[in-house]
């Protein structure tokens, strides 16, 4: 493997891409990334915990629950890895399915964690007013 | 469209899918499908399968990524591109 990598010429190999090749491969990233996701800066884990603290919900109805109050719609995929992070983590739970769909409610922890969060964001949003008023 | 998300689907790993598969499915069903969600699910599997991997996996996967790329780079050179 050592030798096929020097072959390559190594880590070499990148600085001698092209700056061309290299600035289409970040933009392609950029773009696959922004198509996916969405341009938000929001956290799905936290989206999914805010659509939560309203409610039992299950997964098709968080979807179009935070694409109601974030403006963001979550691909599938972006959703269930964050509910399975956020069960793993003991801040929501499943509950009885309802007509082969499985809604997840939020636990105590989840809502203490979320408030957290929230409380955090509000400082950083204070913070950024505060200092766009002085410039 | 539909099918090839129910395909990309079966690549989330096995434990993960024997947890979350059922209801997972049916929210394929739910949600319109399109080339976003296709890959936002091909991505969702790619990184659940990493996240179960163990080091072992990984230097391997790792390895044979290199030696791909090795050969890739020896080809280019040979053919003198």
């Amino acid at each position: 493997v050592l030798e096929v990598y020097r072959l390559w010429g190594g880590a070499a190999w990148f600085e001698n891409y092209g700056p061309v090749k290299k600035c289409l491969t970040a933009n392609l990233l950029r773009h696959t990334v922004y198509y996916v996701k969405g341009n938000s800066s929001l956290s799905p884990p936290l989206l999914v915990l805010s659509s939560l603290a309203d409610g039992d919900k299950h997964g098709y109805a968080m979807m179009e629950d935070i694409e109601s109050f974030a403006g963001v719609r979550l691909g599938a995929g972006t959703l269930y890895g964050a509910i399975t992070r956020l069960e793993q983590r003991g801040w929501i739970r499943p509950t009885d399915p309802v007509d082969r769909r499985q809604p997840y409610t939020i636990t105590g922890a989840g809502r203490e964690h979320l408030r957290d969060q929230l409380a955090e964001l509000e400082r950083l949003v204070r913070a950024g007013q505060r200092r766009l008023k002085h410039t | 469209m539909k099918s090839i998300v129910r395909i990309l689907a079966r690549l989330y790993p096995a434990s993960w899918r024997a947890r979350y598969g059922a209801e997972f499915d049916v929210l394929l069903e739910d949600v319109t499908p399109s080339a976003r969600q296709a890959l936002d699910v091909f991505l969702g599997a790619m990184s659940m399968q990493i996240t179960t991997w163990n080091f072992g996996k990984i230097v391997a996967v790792s390895a044979v990524a290199g030696l791909a790329l090795g050969l890739h780079r020896c080809i280019r050179q040979a053919c003198g591109v």
